[in-house]
């Protein structure tokens, strides 16, 4: 340092000293001033003719009502009540109330409360118009009867014993004679259902479970719970299992694990993986619970078909609105997916989320139950072959709001970007596309709203250069993965008229969409727009507040892509009823 | 060390002296509260400057005890005229020592000076009190300590008209007088126990009725069919409120569900009239009525747009919440998004979905679709020929025309290895 810093800073040093001083100084002068004005006050008060002792040494009685408490009130179980109540809300373990194993003396909530039974039922009508001569063995209608019932139970025999069921049912009615194929296939439908489908049953059970919570009395086991039964389980990805799930859970954190027989509703008997072994972990920390670091961490395994996955998130809670979180998701030992997500409630109605995720080519195929390409075994139908996962980045952007308190807005934003390598072949249903979306709805009186919505996508095509030769058998595109959509638009209005939940509502909606599809030679022309018109109308009213009717009908245009019909139109009707 | 570096140097110095300088120089925290008031209330009468007095040097304990502090300097301006206090401004001429409290002083006047309005208008609290509505509200609570509960009505007691006053001192003295408060409840003597300096002070004027809004409390005393209104209908978040300053306004929706009700409101006032509430009605956008006047129980008001796609984090934090309307959920509070998600169709999956325009959306976003869905639900589908390949035979020979426009879709079941080449290939037509 040199002898000019050095007598900077002892300038520097002197002058901040002396501001200190001076405005330390001032202020403990001015302290001191009120203080000696104080006792001056005082004394002068004291010594002066009009001296008014304002020391009050007897209180006047209030001469408005007084209110005494009770003596008896102090030391009773209302007060002890009051005491672990406030003991507890220190104590998040105390603050799960235990609920006995035994049956309740006392009597609890109405059962109304405590159990709730809902059902509905109904019949469809599907048909569609055959343009020219009917097909044979077509069946132009299609009459169905469908269900659903729920019922949940909250402390009904014991106080800690819930549980919850939920089936469905779908009935079809065969109402033309159906020429048997040499495929086996009964009817032409003129609209296909997933009832249908190899093995399906018309009657499903979706859940079916009882649940024990906080049934040991020991304060610190008050948060563990039990689930058996039919249950769905979250993790990595939605299982779905006959077992038995064990719980710890906490503000500050949780812990679970389960295991069971796999379910499959919809599995044929080739495919079904029903009955196969399942089981995970799982738990997450509340970083920020207790302490000033805004972290929320994470984890969940599951095993399943011989392979375990993986899943860990890392969550910022910024606040209780907004959170960064990232994740992780691996196959076995191999990476598949990497995501971030930014979620923001900036008010209650607006909304902004970010999400970013990159995948990697060991990523499962769609879910969780396919998670290779069927292989030989699976012949001769490949039933689904989405082809081999790509490397694909996938960003979106959603954000949300009210305006003017009354015109609700929704945008959208997205784009997936396929890492391609070198000499890999292109797959068709994994294209690099952006899309984006708008939708809003206005409500020009309080009983009517009106939405309008778009959507469009756009992907990205290698060019064709397969060359159809007339009157030929051609071969095979060898650029078969340049085919596909090229652009998609769809836009619709809906006019809504609504007497408030559980009175009148009715929904008239009208679409249309429209897809750009790249043909598989170059000098195909597709002369055909393939586009579609549609509309929906709902009528729904609650004659009372348990009794529920709803009416839809739906109806589209013709489809170039479905030339032997003249379009598809669907009636269901159903009553839901509700204990 | 170059010219460069020691100019550099220089300057770093120079900028921490300063920076030092600075930070000294700044006024030091001073050790007596100080009252956060609004400018313009500490403008008319700084509390902050009289910290050394007591509470009751100017506002008389009797007077406070009896539930009618009056205002300092009603009885011939006593105590301000003390020697040791402003008895110099009140013995010169009127200056602005008068205009704290006087609008005017013109001794040539009948009538006196007339008073200006205390506390001004839109001004905050001076030492708001600290109050908790959950607590005297806490029945249990308060039945313990007192043997009874207190209502509203009770401290808000109604005046002439109908309409519940603003709690004052009296009110309070009725369990706080000190011969009567309860033990560790704070007794009327001790003001700052109440009146603590440094409270945020909140502001005085009104926030929900505000602008062209009319109210009267008188006319909802009881609904048509003489059914007494509680207070906890409107002012539903009262019972939770632990302090003065987050003591929330009653919602709008909350007088929807009486305003659209027959039997409760007359036809008259019902809420599609909007005079009802307003005295003016403004055209264009302003007409379009907000969410919060929507039918009753309609909606929440966050169930936006928005909300439909992203609602995942709230549901996951209160399933209970969504439960309530949504009955044919459980009601339990983890792993139920299946209870909707199983029977609820997002609103795309329109008559033509199944068949025609799932495909591209599935190969988008596959995850979309396994929110709801399992592979075999598509392999219950993909499995079967569809409609267009029936009748077959027919479908073999003229499978060109659709293969050549929609190859995709094709390839979404066959292999073209396995499926195409059996007959493609052996035609003699090579790939």
């Amino acid at each position: 340092m040199t002898r000019l810093d050095s007598a900077t800073a002892v300038v520097a040093l002197v002058a901040a000293l002396t501001c200190w001083f001076v405005a330390g100084g001032a202020a403990w002068a001015e302290n001191d001033a009120g203080r000696s004005r104080h006792r001056a006050t005082m004394a002068a008060t004291m010594a002066g003719d009009e001296f008014h002792d304002l020391i009050v040494r007897k209180l006047p009685s209030p001469t408005s009502l007084r209110m005494r408490w009770h003596p008896q009130a102090r030391g009773s179980r209302l007060a002890v009540a009051q005491a672990e109540r406030r003991a507890v809300r220190n104590d998040s373990v105390r603050s799960t109330p235990f609920r006995a194993l035994a049956p309740d003396p006392l009597p609890g909530p109405p059962l109304s409360d405590r159990l709730t039974f809902r059902f509905n039922l109904g019949f469809g009508l599907d048909g569609g118009d055959p343009a020219d001569q009917p097909i044979s063995g077509y069946d132009q209608l299609r009459l169905y009867y469908f269900g659903d019932a729920t019922i949940s139970s909250r402390g009904l025999f014991v106080p800690s014993l819930s549980a919850y069921a939920a089936a469905q049912f779908r009935f079809d009615q065969e109402t033309a004679d159906c020429t048997i194929d040499k495929n086996g296939s009964s009817c032409i439908e003129a609209l296909p259902s997933v009832q249908d489908g190899d093995g399906v049953k018309d009657r499903r059970i979706r859940s079916a479970y009882a649940q024990l919570d906080s049934f040991l009395s020991v304060p610190w086991l008050r948060p563990l719970f039990v689930r058996a039964g039919r249950q769905y389980r979250y993790g990595p990805a939605i299982a779905h299992f006959d077992g038995v799930t064990v719980g710890y859970d906490r503000s500050l954190f949780s812990l679970g694990a389960f295991t069971g027989r796999s379910v499959d509703l919809f599995a044929s008997d080739a495919m079904s993986q029903s009955g196969g072994f399942i089981a995970g972990l799982d738990g997450r920390v509340a970083v920020y619970e207790r302490t000033p670091v805004p972290l929320f961490i994470s984890a969940s395994m599951l095993r399943f078909g011989g392979v375990t996955h993986f899943q860990g998130n890392l969550a910022l809670q910024w606040s209780r609105d907004i959170a960064i979180r990232t994740g992780l998701r691996t196959l076995g030992e191999r990476v598949a997916r990497t995501s971030a997500q930014v979620r923001a409630r900036i008010s209650e109605v607006t909304t902004v989320n970010i999400e970013v995720e990159n995948r990697t080519n060991s990523d499962w195929m769609y879910g969780l139950y396919a998670i290779e390409r069927p292989g030989p075994d699976a012949q001769p139908r490949n039933y689904l072959d989405l082809g081999v996962p790509l490397p694909r980045l996938y960003a979106d952007l959603r954000a949300g709001t009210v305006l003017y308190d009354n015109i609700d807005v929704l945008i959208r934003g997205g784009t997936a970007i396929e890492h391609r390598g070198e000499g890999v072949m292109r797959n068709p249903h994994a294209a690099t596309f952006v899309e984006g979306g708008l939708a809003v709805e206005i409500r020009p009186r309080r009983a009517v709203a009106v939405g309008l919505s778009g959507l469009f996508r756009m992907y990205e095509r290698d060019l064709v250069q397969n060359i159809d030769h007339s009157k030929e058998v051609d071969p095979l595109p060898a650029h078969a993965g340049a085919s596909g959509e090229r652009s998609f638009v769809e836009g619709g209005i809906n006019l809504r008229y609504t007497q408030g939940a559980r009175k009148l509502t009715a929904r008239a909606e009208f679409y249309g969409r429209y897809f750009d599809t790249q043909p598989a030679y170059a000098e195909v022309d597709f002369e055909e727009l393939d586009y579609r018109l549609g509309g929906r109308f709902v009528i729904e009213a609650w004659p009372s507040n348990r009794l529920r009717l709803k009416a839809s009908y739906d109806l589209s245009s013709s489809l170039s892509v479905a030339p032997d019909l003249r379009g598809f139109k669907s009636l269901r009707i159903l009553a839901e009823g509700q204990l | 060390m170059d010219g460069n570096a020691f100019s550099r140097h220089r300057v770093n110095w120079l900028v921490t002296a300063l920076g030092l300088v600075v930070v000294a120089c700044q006024p030091r925290v001073s050790a007596t509260p100080v009252t956060s008031a609004d400018p313009s209330a500490e403008k008319r009468f700084p509390h902050g400057d009289h910290n050394m007095l007591a509470c009751t040097d100017c506002h008389g304990l009797d007077a406070v005890l009896r539930g009618d502090p009056a205002v300092p300097g009603a009885r011939d301006h006593a105590p301000c005229d003390r020697a040791q206090c402003h008895q110099s401004d009140f013995l010169s001429l009127p200056g602005s020592m008068c205009a704290v409290c006087h609008e005017a002083v013109d001794p040539t006047r009948s009538g006196g000076s007339p008073l200006a309005p205390y506390p001004p208008e839109y001004s905050r609290r001076v030492l708001p009190s600290q109050f908790s509505h959950q607590k005297h509200l806490d029945f249990e609570r308060i039945e313990a300590r007192v043997g009874f509960h207190v209502t509203c009505e009770d401290c808000h007691t109604r005046d002439d008209a109908g309409r519940p006053t603003a709690a004052r001192h009296g009110v309070c003295g009725r369990c706080h007088a000190p011969e009567a408060a309860p033990p560790g409840t704070p007794p009327m003597n001790l003001c700052a126990q109440c009146h603590r300096p440094g409270h945020s002070a909140i502001r005085r004027q009104r926030r929900l009725i505000t602008g062209d809004l009319h109210f009267d409390h008188g006319n909802h005393a009881r609904d048509r069919r003489g059914t007494p209104i509680r207070c906890v209908e409107c002012h539903t978040a009262s019972p939770n409120a632990h302090q003065i300053g987050d003591h929330p306004t009653p919602v709008t929706r909350v007088c929807v569900g009486c305003h659209d009700d027959f039997d409760r409101t007359p036809s008259s006032s019902r809420m599609y009239i909007c005079q009802t509430c307003h005295r003016k009605i403004s055209r264009y956008i302003g007409i379009l009525a907000p969410r919060s006047h929507l039918p009753p129980l309609e909606r929440p008001e966050d169930h936006t747009l928005a909300f439909r796609r992203d609602h995942a984090a709230d549901a996951r934090a209160d399933s209970q919440r969504c439960a309530r309307c949504h009955t044919f959920m459980s009601g339990q509070s983890r792993d139920t998004c299946d209870e909707c998600h199983q029977i609820m169709q997002p609103s795309d999956h329109v008559i033509t979905w199944t068949e025609y325009d799932h495909g591209p959306a599935a190969s988008a976003r596959a995850d979309r679709c396994a929110l709801c869905h399992r592979s075999t639900f598509c392999v219950a589908c993909h499995s079967r020929l569809p409609r267009s390949h029936l009748p077959l035979n027919a479908f073999r020979i003229n499978h060109g025309l659709p293969a050549r426009l929609r190859l995709r879709s094709c390839l979404t079941c066959h292999n073209p290895g396995q499926s195409c080449d059996r007959c493609h290939l052996s035609q003699g037509m090579a790939r």
